[in-house]
């Protein structure tokens, strides 16, 4: 628990009071691991969509008898206490929540968060995030900050048509970047670091150990 | 001539600084001269400076601050301009803020105005926030008013991205190059327009050179393009050409700048 509380991740989802629901049996099935007026965190997936609900959703936790410290958006969600936090509050179970496609380019400001994998078709421009629990698959240029793996782990990769960005984080690693390749290239963890493979113009196709 | 897609314009760029209001009198203009019915509105309201660009500032008697506490209407408010009798500003008020108003006012006075205008033109102050929420709520079309510089470059992406959120498509969202040095970006000391494009991920709709004469005129109170002989008129009648539909290469813009500058050049040794 960091000194703000518990992150409650709420996915993707089409009917509020169906989550409101799932919301209250949650909670009150913790029982007594609560006490009155404990303070969480409340992180909602594709924000922008359900901006209008979330109102509700602090509403209802409120009269379980909780307060809401802060509302995580996106970026702000992507503070390393946060992701950490949201690794154990992510469903373990259910990494393979299927693929998010998106299909447009991300600019800056923007933010993709899913639980799954993520395949953005266009730009990643800088400024703009993507945070997965699986790996992210980018069919564009890559500008902005990746984080990959939040949820699968080490597993995850990363790949790009042209890797531009200055930070890439897969799992708990982190890399920095000060040059830029431009190149299809995949980001891979290899005995604990962050390795970059590059498209082999020889042979043709990335080869990832 | 091709159909008309959209009345109501926003300019807005994220960045101040970059000629959102020059743009926005200047465009105005060229379609006024055009015969076009063309409203202006201020929505920099506290900092407005619409009105001394088309040197209208001494004939202001209401703003839309007026008309949003219900003292006058909406047409009742508008001044017109010195020379083109088809071109109106709204103006705004200096006193108020901008939280004074609501992107529904906005929609209220631009729906008042809907029908006797064939342009609308709202200058958005920087920044996105009251501000550009006001000035973008009523818009069906935007201009994205960028230099070729990074900051500006990144700002834009940025407006971009909230003009998205707001449902604005690519086709409704129109990049403007401006203060352009052509012989600058020719040596490689400046971003061209398809680094501009490639930054973007986005077509520009037009360029427009930099050019000492803006600041003359702008001075003076007259939109630089109703000044005789002047070459950056051309980016404006090529881009109003544009939004109407018609194909324009982009080169146009630039061709007769080598030249103005050659002529201009020659027209000092003429002098003397």
């Amino acid at each position: 628990m960091t000194k703000d509380g518990l992150v409650l991740y709420i996915k993707d989802y089409t009917d509020v009071y169906d989550v409101l629901q799932k919301i209250e049996d949650k909670i009150k099935s913790m029982g007594n691991f609560f006490a009155k007026g404990d303070k969480i965190m409340l992180l909602v997936e594709e924000h922008e969509k359900h901006i209008s609900d979330i109102p509700k959703i602090v509403a209802r936790v409120q009269e379980l008898g909780l307060t809401i410290s802060h509302v995580l958006m996106g970026a702000e969600g992507t503070k390393d206490v946060v992701i950490k936090k949201k690794v154990d509050m992510v469903n373990q179970g259910d990494t393979r929540s299927g693929t998010k496609v998106v299909k447009k380019n991300l600019r800056s400001g923007q933010s993709i968060i899913h639980s799954g994998d993520v395949m953005l078709i266009g730009n990643l421009h800088a400024g703009a995030e993507i945070v997965a629990g699986g790996s992210v698959f980018i069919f564009g240029r890559c500008q902005g900050i990746v984080r990959a793996g939040i949820n699968e782990g080490r597993e995850a990769i990363v790949a790009v048509l042209s890797l531009e960005t200055p930070f890439v984080q897969i799992s708990d690693l982190k890399r920095t970047f000060t040059e830029k390749v431009n190149r299809p290239c995949v980001l891979y963890v290899k005995s604990g670091r962050i390795e970059i493979g590059e498209y082999d113009t020889e042979i043709g196709g990335v080869s990832v150990e | 001539m091709p159909a008309q897609k959209y009345k109501v314009f926003v300019v807005t760029s994220g960045k101040g600084g970059v000629g959102k209001t020059t743009f926005t009198a200047n465009l105005g203009c060229t379609l006024a001269k055009m015969g076009e019915r063309v409203c202006l509105i201020d929505a920099d309201i506290g900092l407005k400076n619409l009105d001394v660009v088309l040197g209208l500032e001494n004939r202001i008697i209401y703003t839309s601050f007026d008309v949003v506490n219900g003292t006058v209407s909406a047409k009742e408010a508008l001044v017109k301009h010195k020379q083109l009798k088809n071109l109106y500003l709204l103006a705004a008020s200096q006193v108020a803020t901008k939280e004074m108003m609501s992107p529904e006012d906005m929609k209220r006075i631009v729906q008042e105005l809907y029908d006797d205008f064939d342009y609308i033109l709202i200058d958005s102050p920087a920044g996105i926030e009251r501000g550009f929420r006001n000035s973008v709520a009523p818009a069906e079309a935007a201009f994205i008013v960028t230099t070729p510089e990074l900051p500006a470059i990144s700002d834009a992406d940025r407006v971009i991205g909230l003009l998205e959120n707001y449902g604005f498509t690519d086709e409704k969202m129109f990049i403007v190059l401006n203060k352009f040095k052509p012989h600058m970006a020719k040596r490689g000391d400046m971003l061209d327009k398809m680094d501009v494009e490639k930054a973007l991920a986005m077509r520009i709709i037009g360029v427009i050179p930099d050019s000492e004469e803006v600041i003359v005129a702008t001075n003076k109170g007259i939109p630089v393009v109703l000044e005789d002989g002047v070459v950056i008129g051309r980016s404006f009648e090529n881009i109003v050409r544009r939004i109407k539909g018609e194909e324009v290469p982009i080169d146009e813009d630039l061709k007769g700048i080598s030249k103005g500058f050659l002529s201009s050049l020659l027209s000092i040794f003429k002098k003397r």
